[in-house]
């Protein structure tokens, strides 16, 4: 009787439509979640900051985490696991920090990109594919932040692994360029250029390098040639003022030197004595004024020139220090001290010229200089009695 | 004579060895006199003798019968005897191809007798055509597979234009007159101005090329033939190919001029040094002023050469010049520039007819000037 009625029951189910079933299993579901207890939703992501957990996700994330910033456990487990030098071969590392590296270069972080590419040569792995690429790939990143120079080295270091290396020599040939090497960047081009006719690129960079070199020989042409003359022009002004029978005081007593005409007074620094068209000396001179402890720096003082007219130039007008207004050109008297501490005065119909060829008058600091002051005043009793 | 074919019948690669090495020393010797080397072009067979020769496993032998036939070229009735009708085609080609192939071989030491041949053989301009084609074993003596001869060119340019090509110490410097020689053709002149090749980039260097006058020489020369071509005159004198430096550097001297003549010169010639030194040849130089006159032969272009300051580098060269030729091609271009456009009053000058009687009037006064030296 029993095994009359299983076999009626599962004759019944077959029986049943789709829309029957489906509503039976609704049914059936329904009776084991409402026999289930109940319990509060707990460890999941709040509501209001989903987004953000997802950003953190390392299969969701959008962007790569900053330095510093805080790793997901998750993120931190896989990052170990691929750099972890016990699970991989030194190969599959440098693969990882190039793959890195390349990553970090698509998103133009080229610091980045240089770490990671300098981490994986680290590996020292035998695969020179490797290495070469992991050089270039470092090359380009210095080439975007404007390191030519090492550039160009990791650029060589590419070629020396992978001789035939096109991105490695036409890179080699823009840092030379940009480094002012342009023989050496010409020499690359034709490199280039022997093995591809056809680069445009190259052929374009060649000439801007051989147009840059031209230029660069002429200016440093241009700069010898001024150099030349200037050595000219100083071998001329030494004859010249040897010629004066001028006495200098000189630290080694040799023979006279451009040094022992370079001025050392601060006025007068960049006014050498210098000849003029018709073969005279013209000088910068120092006039000093004891009595008030001041000085006048005359800036060109022909040799040919009296003392009288350069006093009527100095004092066309009274100097605001000379209060009682005696500094009147017929009143001066020009003294120098020689080198006995011992004062000579100058007559004011004298050249320039003239004064310093006096037996006594010695040169220094390459800018003669004259004392000057009131004809019979108590300064001038002072200081020449002194 | 008897004694001459005595020798001759030794002068095959299977003769004995000593019996070999003394008839083609005695053959040598005989190149070296004029009518040595007349009584030998009118035995058709030694040119085949040495050619066969000149492939030798004795090195001495094939050196010997290489300089037999660098003599037995020398001179232009030599030149022509040699590639005469009168021997056979066959012939002509296997010397001409022998030629080039010991002159481009890598691991040749006869690379440089070889090239003085054909150096020699293409200086005459009725044999230079015929000369190519038996380069480039082309049939027509006066028609060539324009590719055929590129690639000879290319091969030719790249000897020339490498540092290093000879394994063995030859030098290759004929192919610099080899190449001027073959630039007298139009369709090797059409190679060498081809603006995508750049072949004329590779050359224009050479005129400042120091090892060599020879090899700068030739080169110069082959410059100078191009230029006859009116219609580049645009594409040399742009910044392309920028040639006027090129041919105006090895004229410019040590002598020193003020800033504003400085700054208007060619960027190469501006404030050279004191110890500058011109090209000491006066055929090399001679050759270069000529270039430039071609250069001036319309009005747009002699007005570059005027603005980049053309004539004070002349000026200096005519104060220093020694030789009559070089004098007289020097005055000749500087007459171009001196003279207001309105003088002169042609555009452009090829393409003014000369009465025949004032051609004669000036190839006189030519003469005169050059016989007063």
């Amino acid at each position: 009787m029993d095994n009359n009625k299983d076999i009626t029951d599962v004759v019944q189910d077959k029986k049943l439509t789709p829309q029957e079933l489906a509503a039976k299993l609704d049914a059936e579901l329904d009776e084991f979640i409402g026999g289930l207890e109940r319990k509060a939703y707990t460890e999941g992501w709040p509501e209001d900051r989903w987004e953000e957990e997802m950003e953190k996700h390392p299969f969701f994330m959008t962007k790569a985490p900053e330095p510093g910033e805080e790793l997901s456990p998750l993120m931190e487990g896989i990052q170990q696991l691929k750099y972890d030098e016990n699970e991989n071969t030194p190969e599959d590392l440098a693969i990882a920090y190039k793959d890195d590296g390349n990553f970090n270069f698509k998103c133009k972080k080229y610091r980045r990109a240089i770490i990671a590419y300098t981490e994986g040569l680290k590996k020292k792995c035998k695969d020179d594919e490797i290495n070469a690429q992991l050089y270039n790939n470092r090359s380009a990143s210095n080439f975007f932040l404007e390191n030519y120079r090492s550039s160009l080295n990791d650029c060589l270091a590419a070629l020396k692994l992978k001789e035939d290396y096109p991105k490695a020599l036409n890179r080699a040939a823009e840092c030379l360029f940009h480094l002012n090497k342009f023989d050496e960047c010409i020499e690359y081009c034709d490199k280039i250029i022997a093995r591809n006719a056809d680069d445009k690129a190259i052929t374009v960079l060649r000439s801007k390098a051989t147009t840059a070199k031209k230029v660069a020989d002429r200016d440093k042409r241009r700069l010898q040639a001024a150099g030349k003359k200037e050595e000219m022009q100083g071998l001329k002004l030494l004859e010249t003022v040897r010629n004066r029978n001028i006495k200098f005081k000189s630290k080694d007593s040799a023979a006279l030197k451009l040094s022992d005409l370079e001025p050392q007074f601060p006025d007068a620094v960049r006014s050498r004595v210098h000849i003029d068209e018709n073969g005279k000396l013209v000088w910068p001179v120092i006039f000093m004024y004891p009595e008030y402890k001041l000085t006048d720096f005359i800036q060109a003082f022909h040799e040919d020139e009296i003392f009288e007219n350069m006093l009527c130039e100095v004092f066309a007008e009274h100097p605001e220090w000379d209060h009682e207004k005696k500094y009147v050109p017929v009143n001066l008297r020009i003294y120098f001290e020689d080198e006995n501490a011992r004062m000579h005065n100058i007559p004011t119909t004298w050249t320039l010229g003239k004064a310093l060829t006096h037996s006594k008058y010695i040169l220094q600091g390459g800018t003669p200089g004259f004392m000057i002051l009131v004809s019979g005043s108590d300064a001038e009793k002072l200081y020449i009695k002194k | 004579m008897e004694s001459l074919e005595e020798f001759l019948q030794f002068l095959t690669p299977e003769t004995r060895l000593d019996l070999k090495v003394l008839a083609v020393e005695q053959v040598l010797g005989m190149t070296g006199k004029e009518e040595g080397r007349t009584l030998l072009h009118k035995e058709l067979k030694v040119l085949q003798h040495l050619t066969k020769l000149t492939g030798d496993k004795v090195p001495g032998v094939a050196r010997d019968a290489c300089l037999a036939l660098v003599n037995l070229s020398a001179d232009e009735e030599g030149a022509l005897a040699i590639l005469s009708d009168e021997h056979i085609r066959s012939e002509r080609l296997e010397f001409v191809g022998q030629m080039v192939e010991l002159a481009l071989d890598r691991e040749s030491p006869l690379a440089d007798p070889a090239l003085m041949v054909l150096s020699n053989v293409t200086r005459p301009s009725q044999l230079t055509g015929k000369v190519l084609a038996l380069m480039v074993r082309d049939d027509g003596d006066d028609t060539y597979d324009e590719t055929k001869v590129n690639e000879l060119l290319e091969r030719l340019l790249g000897a020339l234009t490498a540092t290093k090509y000879n394994n063995v110490g030859a030098s290759l410097h004929y192919l610099g007159p080899l190449l001027s020689n073959l630039s007298q053709l139009p369709i090797v002149r059409r190679y060498i101005l081809n603006h995508e090749k750049k072949v004329i980039h590779r050359l224009i260097p050479f005129t400042e090329y120091q090892d060599s006058l020879v090899r700068r020489g030739g080169v110069v020369g082959c410059l100078r033939n191009c230029c006859f071509d009116l219609d580049e005159h645009s594409w040399l004198l742009g910044e392309d190919v920028d040639i006027l430096p090129h041919l105006l550097l090895p004229l410019a001297g040590p002598e020193e001029f003020d800033d504003e003549d400085n700054s208007k010169l060619p960027v190469d010639l501006q404030w050279l040094p004191e110890d500058k030194k011109r090209e000491n040849d006066p055929d090399i130089r001679r050759m270069l002023l000529e270039a430039l006159e071609q250069l001036c032969a319309t009005k747009v272009h002699r007005e570059y050469m005027r603005d980049h300051n053309v004539y004070i580098i002349l000026r200096e060269l005519h104060k220093w010049e020694k030789d009559r030729q070089v004098l007289l091609a020097c005055e000749n271009l500087v007459d171009l520039l001196i003279r207001k456009e309105e003088e002169i009053g042609e555009d452009n000058l090829h393409s003014v007819e000369v009465p025949e009687d004032l051609v004669q009037k000036f190839e006189k006064m030519d003469k005169e000037f050059l016989e007063d030296s």
